[in-house]
């Protein structure tokens, strides 16, 4: 458009205005012809340029999601062999219940093969690749480490090869796993005896055979809590090991490097006091000799403003040679440092509040030479990684990431992630000073599918709330130009799927990948726009009800089995289609009604609607976010076994509210019969109980079907030209019944059996509540329907 | 001459209906979601989010509550009933004498009802003022305007900031009908006068 507006105001040679002012025709039509086709060729839609390669800038070169429906967190991963990567960590099935997860992935994060957990309620936390092209995860218990540390052997394919289960007093955790040159494995961890253990928590370490089958074991432990958490095999068979230490140094919270000889005996232990809680996180030998430790140190127990990342290296007598810090935001959400290029290093981790770096949370690669000098540091927003537990540091360019991802805007879900970064590489990284006098770059953003991870093309991406264009169906990527520096909101939206919107920190060249999920709102019959008509959503319910027992059943009817749920609702639907065969033929419906109702089904596998949490249930969690445009919400339970009898039982159905609009919603069963006529008779019509009971009672206004005096019920009566002396009383068991003890100060006209009425399950609508469902009809979108 | 006012004026109605059209499935409908508590008389805002989305129909619910929505001077854009979320309509189905069946049922009460509104967004709206319709009492008055400036800080060129939802004002003339008329007559007279030049 602003194109479009230029040529509009742009000035005219003189040569055409003198063409113009002559108003010679064939010129003037010439002219305008040819402003015609150049506005016409402005207008068309501007096709994808091509993409840049991902090692032509620094940026997020992909995010994937796995783990299938299923929340997770990833841990660790590691660079395989093969050029790809591969993770641990646990996923959360609706159960609750932690099981690990292993994914493999192709270079691009596209998912080769994944491992679940069969009845480990275990989490991976350590992952490194065998001799043999398998796989040895080393993982904790799920349930507060109380089931010991874990063992898992994967062959290249992602099946079990082996795994044991090492239970040394009532909790363990396995931190970190290598193999040895014996092809055994040596494993660090913690554990602790029980509650009431003296010493807190000790470190511990375990070496095994190829088998895992356990040779030795060793305590690491003094008189308060101690954690082990990296271990690395030297070439001459000994051992260097890292974590934490509250027994031994300064006496505060001190990182350690601990010396081991080939059989597990101490050789050398130092502390490193740093701001007073320190932690070890990474050790590894450097290939030029010497060790490099990594870790975090923060001036108090609770991470906060202050803390660091530390490097330290130390020549080969463990003597150190320098101490590198920098500032850390969340010393718990993953710091990593891996010998990089050059014999340098990588360190990243987190950005903290006005770090004059970037934006807090971003994340920084730092390179740091083997001389202890920064060389470089670049800022990454993180897309739809929130939560990052683990980060290997990549021998050339860049780091992957693992974590968790948050789902679509509203969700709290989050899931398995993996990411990788591209840093520029080696020594010619760009460092920030050198790109702060570009203020505009190419923003990349790339759209995917979030389980199978496949290209999604024709997706229609705003830039900070204005269309952008549409995603190409080559490669499902979107290139936008000049895109000015700084922090920029991405929305995507297209059919079948959540909208989404994701911050972007464009500072410098990027690409930014955006996962969709499908939709949580099936549509099954919609015959126009939401506003002109009335949206129908079905919800299913995780439970059921006993009337007998009065209790609620948790059923998987649903939860398990789509298909059987759309199956219910689809009978459910025939219902509303066939509303006109229970509605009085004297008053008539819309021949149009079928048309002015949109229908559509809920489905989110990790959130159903509860039917029997108060009288009308609860919608899952976020439904009115998601389904925002929902004029009645139907929770569908699959049935009601017995019958009703009295308090505390729960009723069969139960309406929100009357009369259709926000916040209104109703229960059903799916074979409960009629009954959905009179529980949509209050959501959707506004309709009032005609029988008599303790339920609730007003005129509604306009056309009621129940009227507050006599005389009213007879005034409508007699405009509607219906016999006005069928204007009842509501009393007794039903109305029009002159005996019973229950009478209410409202009248009613439709004759029983009323579908309002006692004829709930067996009756049909009569004048009056059919003259308030035609009028529902009608003012759907100010009448326009 | 009428070929020249023809594409004439085919271009003015090229450039006043792409802008209209733009990608297909281009949509900034928005709503304002408002997650409330009904408590011992009292409502309390727990949130309230604006968002891309499109609204229920408002105005056919019947209920005690009256919702208005104002403008930032407070003139109200329009009025709807709401259904006091703390009552709900329990039925139940019993066994009478063995195997007839009848409907019985009872209205639920709760002292504390959380409960969701979804409101569509339009110009200038900048609060909702929930009444108890019975004793005029003013329930609460939610202001939007923050989540309305965290909406427009996240999408600061959406376009002109304006309510793509089509609405107008009580008793006033809607905008699009104002802008059709007068680009139509401009367009009209621009024809005749190419015409009598001729």
């Amino acid at each position: 458009m602003r194109e479009i507006i230029r040529i509009m105001t742009a000035p005219v040679p003189d040569s055409l205005e003198k063409h113009c002012s002559s108003c010679h025709p064939r010129y003037s039509q010439q002219f305008l012809l040819v402003i015609l086709v150049a506005v016409s060729l402005i207008m068309l839609p501007v096709s994808a340029a091509d993409q840049n390669g991902p090692g032509g800038y620094a940026g997020i070169q992909w995010e994937r999601m796995f783990g299938g429906s299923l929340a997770g967190q990833g841990n660790a991963v590691i660079l395989t062999g093969e050029g790809g990567y591969i993770a641990t960590g646990s996923v959360t099935g609706s159960d609750g219940k932690t099981n690990l997860y292993v994914v493999m992935t192709d270079g691009s994060g596209n998912q080769i093969w994944d491992y679940h957990g069969e009845k480990e309620t275990y989490e991976g936390n350590s992952i490194i690749e065998t001799a043999d092209n398998g796989f040895v995860i080393a993982g904790s218990s799920g349930d507060r480490y109380g089931d010991g540390l874990l063992l898992l052997k994967l062959d290249s394919s992602g099946n079990k090869v082996w795994s044991n289960i090492f239970r040394i007093g009532q909790y363990g955790q396995a931190n970190s796993v290598k193999q040895t040159s014996d092809g055994g494995f040596i494993v660090v961890g913690s554990v602790k005896s029980d509650d009431s253990s003296p010493t807190g928590w000790d470190g511990y370490i375990l070496k095994t055979d190829d088998k895992g089958n356990e040779e030795w074991n060793r305590n690491f432990k003094g008189q308060k809590d101690d954690f082990g958490n990296d271990i690395d095999q030297l070439p001459d068979g000994s051992y260097i090991v890292t974590g934490s230490t509250e027994s031994f140094g300064s006496g505060g919270k001190d990182l350690f490097l601990l010396s081991l000889d080939s059989k597990g005996d101490m050789a050398g232990f130092t502390t490193f006091a740093g701001q007073g809680n320190a932690t070890g996180i990474s050790v590894f030998q450097k290939s030029n000799g010497g060790v490099a430790l990594s870790g975090t140190s923060c001036p108090s127990a609770s991470p906060g403003s202050g803390c660091e990342a530390t490097l330290i290296r130390t020549t080969a007598l463990n003597e150190t040679q320098w101490e590198k810090s920098i500032p850390l935001s969340d010393p718990g959400a993953g710091i990593a440092a891996g010998e990089s290029f050059n014999g340098g290093y990588t360190v990243a981790g987190f950005l903290g509040p006005n770090d004059t770096r970037g934006p807090a949370g971003d994340l920084f690669v730092t390179a740091i030479d083997d001389t202890g000098n920064e060389v470089s540091t670049q800022i990454f927003a993180l897309g739809q990684i929130v939560e990052i537990s683990g980060i290997a540091a990549l021998p050339e360019d860049g780091v992957v990431i693992t974590g968790s991802a948050g789902e679509t805007g509203s969700q709290s879900r989050t899931k398995f992630s993996i990411g990788r970064i591209w840093t520029s590489r080696g020594n010619t990284a760009k460092a920030p000073a050198q790109t702060t006098e570009q203020k505009n770059f190419d923003l990349t953003v790339l759209v995917r599918e979030e389980h199978t991870g496949a290209d999604i093309g024709q997706a229609l991406v705003y830039l900070d709330g204005s269309a952008a264009g549409l995603t190409s169906d080559t490669d499902g990527s979107l290139p936008l130009s000049a895109v000015s520096r700084g922090q920029h909101s991405v929305r995507v939206t297209k059919d079948g799927y959540e909208e989404i919107t994701r911050k972007v920190d464009v500072e410098s060249d990027t690409s930014s990948t955006i996962t969709l999920s499908p939709s949580k709102v099936t549509p099954i019959i919609v015959h126009g726009p939401v506003e002109d008509k009335i949206d129908v959503v079905f919800v299913p319910s995780e439970t059921e009800y006993n009337g007998d027992t009065n209790q609620k059943i948790p059923v998987d009817t649903y939860t398990s089995c789509r298909t059987a749920f759309e199956n219910d609702v689809n009978r459910l639907i025939s219902s509303y289609l066939s509303l006109d065969s229970v509605t009085s033929r004297n008053i008539g419906l819309p021949a149009d009604f079928r048309d002015r109702m949109n229908f559509y089904y809920y489905w989110d596998p990790d959130n159903f609607a509860d039917a029997f949490d108060g009288c009308a249930g609860t919608l899952p969690a976020h439904f009115w976010e998601n389904a925002p445009f929902t004029d009645v919400a139907v929770i569908v339970y699959p049935t009601y076994i017995g019958y009703y009898t009295g308090p505390p039982g729960e009723p069969n159905g139960c309406a929100s509210g009357l009369g259709l609009g926000s916040h209104i919603w109703f229960k059903i069963s799916a074979d409960a019969g009629r009954l959905i006529y009179h529980e949509n008779g209050h959501a959707m019509f506004g309709l009032v109980d005609t029988y008599c009971g303790d339920t609730y009672y007003v005129e509604n206004d306009p056309d009621p079907n129940v009227w507050s005096s006599e005389s009213a019920c007879i005034a409508s009566a007699k405009a509607g030209q219906w016999d006005a002396s069928v204007c009842y009383q509501i009393r007794g068991m039903t109305s029009g019944s002159s005996s019973g003890t229950c009478v209410k100060q409202f009248w009613d006209w439709d004759p029983e059996p009323d579908i309002m009425g006692n004829g709930a399950y067996s009756g049909t609508f009569g004048n009056a509540s059919t003259t308030r469902i035609t009028y529902i009809f009608n003012s759907i979108n100010g009448g326009k329907s | 001459m009428k070929k020249t006012a023809l594409a004439f004026g085919i271009l003015l109605i090229s450039l006043l209906i792409v802008p209209v059209h733009g990608y297909p499935g281009e949509d900034y409908t928005k709503i304002l979601v408002l997650h409330l508590n009904f408590s011992h008389d009292q409502v309390t805002e727990q949130s309230v989010e604006m968002q891309y989305g499109h609204p229920p129909n408002l105005g056919i619910e019947s209920g005690d509550i009256l919702g208005s929505l104002k403008t930032i001077d407070g003139k109200i854009i329009r009025e709807f009933d709401l259904s006091d979320p703390r009552v709900q309509l329990g039925d139940a189905i019993v066994r009478n004498n063995g195997t007839n069946q009848s409907i019985t049922g009872s209205a639920y009460y709760s002292d504390s009802a959380d409960f969701t509104l979804v409101l569509p967004y339009y110009q200038n709206q900048m609060t909702l003022d929930l009444t108890d319709k019975n004793t005029g009492r003013l329930l609460k008055s939610v202001n939007f305007s923050q989540a309305i400036e965290r909406f427009q800080r996240e999408y600061p060129d959406d376009p002109g900031g304006i309510p793509v939802y089509q609405f107008m004002l009580e008793g006033s003339t809607p905008l699009y009908l104002v802008t059709g008329i007068g680009l139509s007559v401009l367009l009209l007279v621009v024809i005749l006068m190419m015409s009598r030049k001729k």
